[in-house]
């Protein structure tokens, strides 16, 4: 009985595996050419809780929420759409424990609607 | 020699070879004529029996062979013709953004779009199908 209690109170101190909320900023970076439309794929083990686009949200399936891949999408009709290091959207999720993130350009345009291959970066924001 | 044909005359005698005077010693001669007859006998026996093909295998085996060239032909035509499909047919890419905004800007310059786009099937292409278009790319398989 007593060793019983003594692993109960083990097991009691063991530190919990913590939740923590982060946001995944995802970044385009186009060079000079203007990023008029985009669609890319992000893949994790952390938990998608919200979605934030910039300028509007981008689309995205809400069956991605709580799961781990999403894929986001958004394009802009407007004459001079930003170039450079883009800003398109902020993945916000929960993680448990070490978290990778993985992201895949599925499609981008130039106005006009040339396709193009930007580079994708995803930048961790918050937490531990 | 004792009057009497050698064996190769007597042979060429039953094989209706043989010159005319030994034919004439043959017809006079009862032992020669006796041995002769016994070689008809022994090449008699010696002849295999006759045997009867059924017609259908003569039939198969005198029948031309197929030829494995047509097949082969057609084998490489069909190889050909489904190489020309892959390489000509219309691109099998799911809808994504890029089409979204591609139509977005026909219509927002004013240029026609094509039909296939009515995604809602309204009859008529605008910002809906434009939506649609965008929330189908981005739904998870």
């Amino acid at each position: 009985m007593k060793a019983a209690l003594f692993v109960l109170g083990l097991i009691a101190l063991l530190p919990e595996q913590e939740s923590r909320f982060v946001a995944v900023e995802v970044y385009a970076e186009t060079g000079a050419v203007p990023l008029a439309a985009w669609q890319i794929e992000i893949r994790s083990d952390a938990k998608i809780v919200a979605v934030e686009g910039v300028k509007e949200p981008p689309y995205y399936d809400p069956a991605a929420l709580q799961g781990g891949r999403i894929i986001l999408a958004q394009f802009t009709t407007e004459p001079h759409p930003p170039a450079g290091r883009v800003l398109v959207a902020r993945v916000h999720m929960m993680e448990s424990g070490k978290t990778d993130y993985a992201a895949r350009l599925m499609a981008a345009a130039s106005p006009g609607g040339e396709r193009i291959a930007p580079r994708i970066d995803l930048v961790r924001v918050g937490g531990k | 020699m004792d009057g009497h044909l050698d064996l190769l005359g007597l042979d060429a005698v039953r094989a209706g070879d043989a010159t005319p005077e030994q034919r004439a010693h043959a017809d006079q001669c009862a032992d020669c004529r006796a041995t002769i007859e016994g070689f008809r006998s022994l090449a008699a026996r010696l002849t295999p029996a006759r045997i009867d093909i059924p017609a259908d295998v003569s039939r198969r085996i005198l029948a031309p062979k197929r030829s494995w060239r047509p097949v082969t032909a057609a084998a490489a035509a069909i190889l050909v013709a489904i190489g020309v499909w892959i390489a000509v047919r219309p691109s099998a890419r799911p809808m994504d953004i890029v089409d979204a905004y591609a139509v977005a800007l026909r219509l927002r310059n004013g240029q026609s779009v094509e039909p296939t786009w009515d995604l809602n099937g309204d009859g008529k292409v605008d910002g809906r199908d434009v939506d649609e278009i965008a929330r189908r790319s981005v739904v998870l398989r």
